[in-house]
């Protein structure tokens, strides 16, 4: 009996710190999803010159903060929208981005779409390692805590 | 049709008589003033007035919110015609934008701060080139023609419709060279349209690729633009266009004329409505 509540309190550790882990994993999504649409808006205005509307309809992501974020800014989106895993400075980077792309000529866009292409890039590979170090690190901890559990129960 | 416009403006336009609207003006911090049926009187809440004090006033945000729904709030889709000094709808409105032009190299590259931009709006008047399809068909037999006119006669409304007349009675192949967005009609079934481009792109391309029997094209404005026209009639094609102009005198003096490209030379008149034929002229300039 101590044995398989031990084993429950071990899955419920593992469970929890994943849920607490998933923090990183929705930051990499963004960041991911921000590269993403960058690159797509980026060849869009080089060549076939379709609208950022036409581009976020065709992209139906679920479960995707940052086109969530898109849609609330260029559709009216009633949707509310949590940005707790961003830091501040990242929300007023996304806040300049939105106000910024679509607002000027062909040359000017592409210039700023580069730009934002490195530093995004930069952020995006940050998020990969902190995701895979810091997921991990919560799995193994959990893992432990119900291992100790376990023990104590024993 | 309207509806990039500001609430404010939309909900005046709701109470009028849109039909006989034929633009709008805004300019930044200035009354706004329309064109109603050929009158231009200032918009007020109760409509129009001649009262500057009781016209509403736009601001820089309102310019800026028809210019970000217009555009789809991504101004770089349609910098090639801001530079050109339009931006036209998805149902054909043509806005015609000033403000400051940024240049690089001696070439424009944009136009940024608009401070003012004029909302032409177009009107279907189906009939109304009845008779202009008389004088420029005759026995099945199309003749090269053109249309003469100042700004807001009605040349481009009357364009429309003979392009869809023709579209109703003939199946052969016709091309439209809608250089500004405004001509396009989903409806038609025999008729290419290549839209945005100009004009010696638009001839080359187009009678190469697809072969139209009959031309239709709006503006002839430059010695290109006539060129282009020379030499598609000389290939054999019909041409049928529209030119700014008081009359056929007006249109000769100009240094881009081609004497012998056209066999009719239509002028039209204004009384408030388009499809008015003030006279007809032949190849030799006779009245016919």
């Amino acid at each position: 009996m101590s044995v398989f509540l031990g084993v429950i309190a071990i899955v419920i550790c593992v469970i929890i710190s994943i849920m607490l882990s998933q923090k990183y994993v929705i930051r990499r999504q963004y960041f991911e999803d921000f590269y993403f649409f960058n690159s797509r808006l980026k060849t869009e205005v080089a060549f076939s010159q379709r609208t950022i509307l036409s581009l976020i309809e065709e992209t139906d992501k679920e479960r995707s903060l940052f086109f969530d974020v898109m849609k609330e800014h260029f559709c009216d989106s009633e949707k509310q929208i949590e940005l707790k895993h961003l830091k501040k400075s990242e929300v007023d980077y996304l806040d300049s981005y939105l106000n910024t792309i679509g607002k000027s000529d062909k040359a000017t866009q592409l210039k700023f779409l580069e730009k934002i292409e490195l530093e995004i890039g930069g952020e995006l590979k940050k998020a990969k390692e902190e995701e895979i170090k810091y997921k991990s690190l919560y799995v193994k901890l959990g893992f432990l805590i119900g291992i100790a559990i376990l023990i104590i129960l024993l | 049709m309207l509806s990039f416009l500001p609430d404010v403006i939309n909900n005046i336009l709701n109470n009028i008589d849109v039909s006989k609207v034929y633009e709008i003006r805004i300019r930044e911090n200035r009354p706004i003033v329309v064109n109603f049926e050929g009158k231009y009187v200032y918009l007020s809440n109760l409509g129009g007035t001649f009262l500057e004090g009781q016209a509403i006033v736009a601001k820089a945000e309102d310019i800026n919110q028809i210019i970000n729904n217009v555009t789809e709030q991504s101004v770089y889709a349609f910098n090639d015609r801001l530079k050109n000094g339009y931006i036209t709808t998805k149902e054909g409105v043509r806005i015609g934008v000033a403000g400051e032009c940024v240049f690089d190299g001696g070439n424009i590259v944009t136009i940024k701060n608009i401070s003012s931009i004029n909302v032409r709006i177009p009107h279907v008047q189906s009939g109304c080139a009845n008779s202009l399809f008389d004088i420029v068909v005759d026995d099945d037999k199309v003749y090269n023609t053109l249309l003469i006119a100042p700004p807001t006669y009605g040349k481009t409304t009357m364009l429309k419709d003979l392009i869809s007349i023709f579209d109703n009675r003939f199946i052969f192949p016709m091309l439209v060279i809608d250089e500004r967005g405004e001509l396009f009609d989903c409806t038609t079934k025999n008729v290419d349209y290549i839209k945005y481009s100009d004009k010696l792109y638009a001839f080359k391309c187009g009678l190469r690729s697809l072969a139209p029997q009959v031309v239709f094209t709006d503006e002839l404005v430059e010695e290109v633009d006539w060129k282009c026209v020379e030499s598609a009639v000389d290939s054999g094609t019909k041409i049928i266009a529209t030119c700014h102009g008081a009359n056929l005198k007006d249109i000769k003096s100009k240094h881009f004329f081609i004497d012998g490209v056209f066999s009719r030379y239509v002028v039209l008149d204004n009384k408030g409505k388009p499809g008015v034929i003030k006279g007809v002229f032949d190849k030799g300039f006779n009245y016919l």
